[in-house]
């Protein structure tokens, strides 16, 4: 018995349902997608997208509320996991944005581009130290792709020169996390049926 | 050896414990799936727990859906780190 995997199960057990890593992921392609919008349209709208971004965020929240309400819990119980403030949890965010500083200033270094094409790629890069980070200490080496897929999604940001706006990056993260969330939940649905 | 807490001891409350010390709260189903007890034992167990006061329960209706909701108590969470503690010395 093992009593850390124990204490963290409450937490995996959200995840494992993939609700969370669909809503992230529609989250993010929500405001890929408003970004992409704006751009297209004459200056007097553009306040447009972003707004109806907002309320279909305020829309995927409330769903994902009601599909762990009404599908998740009667089928594999519910849980709320203890999400206490704890400040050892939290020590990595200076140090992330210490490491993010450092990509930033190396990547301008080696590419000569500007601040505004560095922050999305740089910021990409930085995460996915971060979820590899996680994955290392949560002991699950799947993270490891995702890891992965963020480099290269940081790659090809650098090398497609985007703008200051973080639309691809959102795009790009949205999609795989989209993908992942629908399948969790296929998988979660299969392997609990209703009773 | 006397000094372990023979509530929390027990494997069957030591994986309960373990589970809601995670967990603000828990309904009866989810700890009846990870801890693959019968509806009985687990009541057993979960009575035995609330006799000791490491953990509280509370019945009620979601829509017209009875739920049963399971919390570890402070005396609970401070026994179960005691309960860590204790073990890892004597393993030690």
């Amino acid at each position: 018995m093992r009593l850390d995997e124990l204490t963290q199960r409450p937490w995996n057990y959200v995840t494992d349902s993939g609700v969370p890593w669909l809503m992230a992921g529609l989250v993010c392609l929500i405001n890929g997608g408003a970004g992409l919008i704006t751009h297209r349209l004459p200056l007097n709208y553009q306040t447009i997208p972003s707004l109806v971004g907002i309320l279909c965020m305020l829309l995927v929240f409330l769903a994902a509320r009601q599909v762990n309400l009404r599908v998740i819990a009667p089928r594999g119980g519910y849980v709320e996991p203890d999400d206490r403030f704890d400040p050892r949890n939290w020590i990595w965010i200076p140090s992330a944005l210490v490491g993010e500083a450092a990509i930033l200033l190396l990547l301008r270094f080696l590419t000569k581009l500007g601040w505004e094409q560095v922050i999305w790629p740089g910021f990409a890069i930085c995460l996915a130290f971060i979820i590899a980070g996680v994955g290392r200490q949560i002991k699950r080496p799947r993270m490891y792709w995702f890891a992965l897929y963020l480099l290269a999604l940081g790659a090809v940001l650098l090398w497609a020169r985007v703008g200051p706006e973080m639309t691809w990056l959102a795009i790009g993260v949205g999609v795989p996390l989209t993908v992942l969330g629908a399948i969790r939940l296929r998988k979660f649905l299969k392997e609990n049926p209703a009773e | 050896m006397s000094e372990v807490d023979r509530i929390i001891h027990e494997p069957a409350r030591l994986l309960i414990v373990a589970l809601l010390s995670g967990a603000k709260e828990a309904d009866f189903l989810f700890l009846q799936r990870e801890t693959n007890l019968t509806k009985g034992n687990l009541s057993s167990h979960l009575m035995k727990l609330e006799e000791a006061d490491y953990i509280e329960i509370e019945k009620m209706f979601r829509g017209k859906i009875p739920l049963t909701l399971v919390r570890l108590t402070p005396a609970g969470r401070t026994a179960f780190q005691t309960y860590r503690k204790t073990m890892n010395g004597l393993l030690r």
